[in-house]
């Protein structure tokens, strides 16, 4: 046979700087929590979730081809899950509680794609949105959701193989820093591994012509109910990781905006690449955290920031430093 | 005659209120090679579009091995055994090109594997030489070769080209005229899709002309070459 690197897809770094790139972050996020105030390891650790949301968004939209506004509800789910499930006052171990999040999520996502698959384009957007605002107002304002106020749950103990890890209550929030940070690099790894799978590759294929792929044979929905599927199991990990860490649920986080924040952190940070998620969801954690310091306008800078990231960096942040302009979608209009 | 390996009988397919295809029927036994000619506009890639599957018809049947596949998904008549090599080539410019390979290869219908990556780069030596490379590095001709050896990957029965060799080079057009023979030596029934008549009836068993969305002739090359006044009248030659 002949040589041909083949451990490379479109969505992971190309050269070797990009790569280390990647592991001085994960270093420099690992060390973060023992040279920073207590509240900026907990802000690190909001930027984590929300990169784990907008990472398995990004399965769909990078990866794809598929812009969801039904994803956040998947999030928001898993976090419910997480508070239906626990008994008041007893804390279930991470064990139960993540696989059960993911599980209900994934199977929502299931149910949703078989219906929302059929379409495509505008009419995909409109209906992901409609069926996560059935999920949304399964929540909002019952009782099953705790009412407009959310409810405060027991948090999930970080425990496993009979295990736990039992923090004094000033140290808390390394060990949720640390479970959401494994997560994040996991999903990551996960992912990347995925893509460079004949799986990832025909994602690719569907995202450039689906007609193409069914044309060689190729059953596309199948594929992209597996990959919606999926997604939706993995935005459950990043909804059960919200109500770990703030062990209180509210009708918001299953709100539509939840997919549109997310969405908007994978554009800041790059659709071309499954890093740029990470990159969006710290930059835009950080923006909101400066921008809240300099006006209580926070969201009018927010927005004028993006937009200059936009018009100037169409690659997003992850484009940065990248000398090759061609984004890999060459043929998208051919 | 052998049964059909793909028909389409009486197809009536429109794009809106255009009536592009007006009663055409169409079969390729095993082993048969097809030359399908006519001018731009006649409904030929709107015939190979309706038979995979991929344009939807009014009415009309479609069938493989007998078994109707009217308006069935593509890739369910892909699967049986039927590979498109699609104008424009349809080559996924963000995949490398032995990517482009990789993701459609599979057994046959019968199980058979005749066609591998190896195999297929043995065929097109430029493509191996590009391997490595982004789909959207190469070459039109070697695109061409690309698509074709992609599409031979599935290990197919059928093979439908449209318009392979359109704004190639004389040279490469040459190379995809030697391979499409090669493809017919091979035993694999071939639809070919062309406006180069000295080729087409050189290469093929039959020929079938559209004018129209209607079909006008159906024989042999011979007969079409005879025939001065209908090549004029609806081919332009």
């Amino acid at each position: 046979m002949i040589e041909v690197p083949l451990r490379t897809t479109r969505l992971l770094p190309h050269t070797l700087l990009g790569r280390i790139g990647l592991v001085v972050l994960a270093a420099a996020i690992t060390v973060l929590p023992w040279l920073v105030p207590s509240y900026y390891a907990e802000l690190v650790t909001s930027a984590m979730i929300a990169a784990m949301l907008a990472l398995s968004m990004q399965l769909l939209v990078g990866a794809t081809g598929l812009v969801s506004l039904g994803h956040g509800a998947f999030y928001g789910l898993a976090a419910y899950v997480v508070y239906l499930i626990s008994p008041e006052n007893v804390a279930l171990p991470i064990w139960i509680t993540l696989p059960v999040a993911m599980l209900v999520a994934g199977a929502a996502a299931c149910v949703v794609g078989l219906f929302s698959l059929r379409t495509t384009g505008f009419f995909f957007l409109m209906v992901t949105l409609a069926f996560g605002q059935m999920i949304f107002f399964v929540f909002h304002d019952t009782k099953l959701g705790g009412g407009t106020d959310g409810a405060y749950l027991t948090k999930p103990l970080i425990s496993a193989f009979g295990a736990t890890l039992d923090l004094p209550r000033k140290q808390k929030y390394l060990g949720t820093y640390y479970v959401a940070l494994v997560q994040l690099v996991a999903m990551y790894l996960g992912l990347a591994m995925l893509l460079q799978t004949l799986f990832g590759r025909a994602l690719e294929g569907i995202r450039v012509n689906e007609h193409r792929m069914r044309a060689i044979g190729f059953d596309t929905f199948k594929i992209k109910l597996i990959a919606f599927t999926l997604a939706g199991a993995l935005a459950g990990a990043a909804g059960h990781m919200w109500a770990l860490h703030r062990g209180f649920v509210n009708p918001e986080i299953v709100g539509w905006h939840q997919s549109a924040e997310a969405l908007l952190m994978i554009l800041l940070g790059g659709l071309g690449s499954l890093h740029g998620p990470i990159l969006g969801a710290l930059a835009l954690t950080g923006l909101g955290e400066v921008a809240q310091l300099l006006t209580e306008r926070k969201l009018l800078v927010e927005g004028l920031v993006i937009l200059a990231v936009v018009i100037l960096l169409p690659r997003g942040l992850a484009g940065l430093g990248s000398r090759n302009t061609s984004n890999g979608a060459g043929d998208r209009h051919g | 005659m052998n049964a059909p390996l793909i028909s389409a009988e009486n197809l009536h397919t429109y794009y809106g209120e255009s009536h592009i295809l007006r009663g055409v029927s169409l079969a390729l036994t095993p082993g048969e090679t097809v030359g399908l000619m006519g001018r731009n506009g006649m409904g030929k890639s709107t015939l190979i579009r309706t038979m995979l599957g991929l344009v939807k018809s009014r009415s009309g049947r479609v069938s493989v091995d007998g078994t109707d596949v009217t308006n069935a998904q593509p890739f369910r008549i892909a699967r049986r055994g039927i590979a498109y090599v699609p104008e424009g080539r349809g080559i996924f410019a963000s995949l490398r090109t032995i990517e482009n390979l990789t993701l459609a290869e599979r057994p046959g219908v019968d199980g058979s594997r005749q066609w591998t990556v190896e195999r297929v780069l043995d065929l097109f030596p430029r493509i191996r030489e590009r391997a490595s490379n982004m789909g959207h590095q190469l070459s039109g001709g070697e695109q061409q070769m690309l698509a074709i050896g992609r599409a031979l990957l599935t290990n197919p029965r059928v093979l439908i080209l449209d318009e392979a060799t359109e704004g190639l080079a004389p040279l490469i057009r040459d190379e995809i005229w030697r391979t499409i023979r090669l493809v017919r030596d091979a035993g694999i029934a071939t639809l070919v899709v062309d406006k180069t008549v000295s080729e087409v009836t050189a290469v093929a068993d039959r020929v079938v002309v559209l004018v129209k969305g209607e079909m006008v002739f159906d024989g042999n090359p011979q007969a079409l070459l005879a025939d001065q006044a209908l090549m004029q009248r609806t081919l332009g030659v």
